[in-house]
């Protein structure tokens, strides 16, 4: 399965990254070196929570549906 | 195991923009913030704003926009803080504060997808950036997804 992370950024500068694909603990280690290198590029990282998904996500994601997608996708350069 | 993180996020540049003879890397990135703002409000890049009375107030870097043609200036304190400088009012006392501060929370939000798009890079994600809104007049989000 591939790996793969969906980060959402609010306009008060919130930020939600939710993992997919990843084996045990892998994605809380993957969540960490995420914060780390954000930190490099300019943001102070404050993790406000880790939540584990719930039985019924994690089956929505394994169950070979297109990935959803938000609506009025826009392509930036 | 899948989870999901949730990270408050401040931004801060490097206090000096050259670094080694060279401009750090966090303000390219403030730059490329500023451009594609700049672009998605059909305005431009300038080094200026201007207050109620046309004086005009320098900083690294500003947005002009037809919405607010005064501009809304990133200064960059000596540790590094951003801050967003703007005049909200006209002569006349209306003001203009809220498609200003829409400006600034505009570049903001920006300049964080693309440290999070640079983060996940270096990570060696294939990386895109879509943007989405909840409804028709839902607030704005920038989403970055990223796969390996």
């Amino acid at each position: 399965m591939t790996r793969g992370v969906k980060v959402k950024i609010g306009p008060d500068g919130s930020v939600e990254a939710d993992f997919t694909g990843f084996a045990g603990s892998d994605c809380l280690d993957e969540a960490e070196r995420l914060a780390g290198n954000m930190a490099r590029f300019g943001l102070k990282v404050d993790i406000e929570g880790l939540r584990k998904k719930s039985g019924s996500e994690i089956a929505g994601e394994a169950g070979g549906s297109a990935p959803s997608r938000d609506p009025v996708p826009t392509r930036r350069e | 195991m899948s989870v999901i993180s949730s990270y408050r996020t401040k931004i801060r540049l490097s206090p000096d923009r050259l670094v080694d003879g060279a401009i750090d890397p966090t303000w390219r990135l403030m730059r490329e913030a500023i451009d594609v703002t700049a672009q998605e409000l059909g305005g431009r890049v300038t080094d200026h704003i201007q207050d109620a009375f046309g004086r005009e107030a320098r900083c690294p870097f500003a947005v002009v926009s037809p919405g607010f043609p005064r501009g809304v200036g990133v200064r960059v304190g000596p540790g590094g803080d951003v801050t967003f400088v703007y005049d909200p009012y006209d002569e006349k006392g209306r003001g203009y504060k809220r498609i200003a501060g829409e400006i600034a929370e505009r570049i903001a939000q920006n300049y964080t997808a693309l440290a999070v798009a640079k983060a996940l890079g270096e990570m060696n994600y294939s990386v895109e950036i879509d943007e989405a809104r909840e409804g028709s007049a839902g607030p704005r989000a920038v989403v970055v997804r990223g796969s390996i």
